[in-house]
């Protein structure tokens, strides 16, 4: 049986490294949208503050809320991130069994 | 002679051995998140649809005027959110490696009962508020909603 570990090696990095470019776009994307929200939601929530139209008490209530949104989103880029080092774990993990069963 | 078969069922033995290892390593997949759920994704759309026919109803065909924006006249509504978000909440605690996504469901809940509870209080709500509350419920359902398609990511799709 012969394995040559460097080529195993730079196959695995290929993998991984591909996971991260096939999704960057869909990353950034979301990223994206999380701003866009941020920025229309704090425009409004200014306007009715200066209008009068909400209490300072609502004022500071809904920048809790605001908090709580940025928290919901780190979270949710975890998740994301989870998913891509699964994929690039297996990914990784497929070319050493394939690598393995050629050898065999 | 003897010794001959001995060393061929020595090797059949480690051969065996190796297969096996071989086999069982690819049954070895990490996991860092649960897989996708096509219903719960389904389901997080469905509310995020009920929120906004709630607040857009109420704002598009009512006025504070002579109590056209009484509470009980849409308490129907706002159970069957509640009911839907507690839902998608226990559907989530059910999975396992699946902190985040549970956070971001608490967190929708008590949005939704904070705002439900002000307009029960007052037994009004003004068109700021009601445009408000829109906008931060979906800023908190969309996170919920991009958890759910990420684990699509998980699965190996080069």
């Amino acid at each position: 049986m012969n394995v040559d570990f460097n080529t195993i090696a730079t196959d695995m990095l290929a993998a991984m490294k591909s996971v991260l470019s096939n999704n960057w776009p869909k990353v950034e994307f979301t990223v994206k949208q999380f701003l866009k929200g941020k920025e229309t939601r704090l425009k409004m929530l200014s306007e009715y503050y200066l209008k009068r139209e909400i209490t300072e008490q609502e004022f500071k209530s809904y920048l809790e809320d605001e908090k709580k949104i940025l928290e919901a989103e780190i979270d949710a880029l975890k998740v994301v991130s989870k998913a891509l080092t699964q994929q690039a774990v297996n990914l990784a993990i497929d070319v050493i069994l394939k690598a393995v069963k050629i050898a065999i | 002679m003897e010794s001959i078969i001995k060393k061929i069922n020595s090797n059949k033995f480690l051969f065996s051995v190796f297969i096996i290892s071989v086999l069982s390593f690819s049954a070895c997949k990490v996991t860092f998140v649960p897989k996708y759920d096509g219903k719960i994704a389904e389901q997080i759309e469905l509310v995020s649809k009920s929120v906004d026919k709630l607040y857009l109803t109420m704002l598009e065909t009512t006025t504070e005027a002579d109590g056209g924006r009484a509470y009980d006249k849409f308490a129907e509504q706002y159970i069957d959110i509640d009911i839907e978000l507690h839902s998608l909440l226990n559907k989530n605690k059910a999975r396992k490696g699946n902190e985040e996504t549970i956070r971001i469901c608490e967190s929708v809940i008590e949005m939704f009962d904070k705002y439900k509870n002000n307009h029960k209080n007052n037994n009004t709500i003004s068109d700021a508020i009601i445009k408000l509350n829109l906008v931060y419920l979906r800023g908190i359902l969309y996170p919920l909603a991009v958890a759910e398609e990420a684990k699509k990511m998980s699965e190996n799709n080069k």
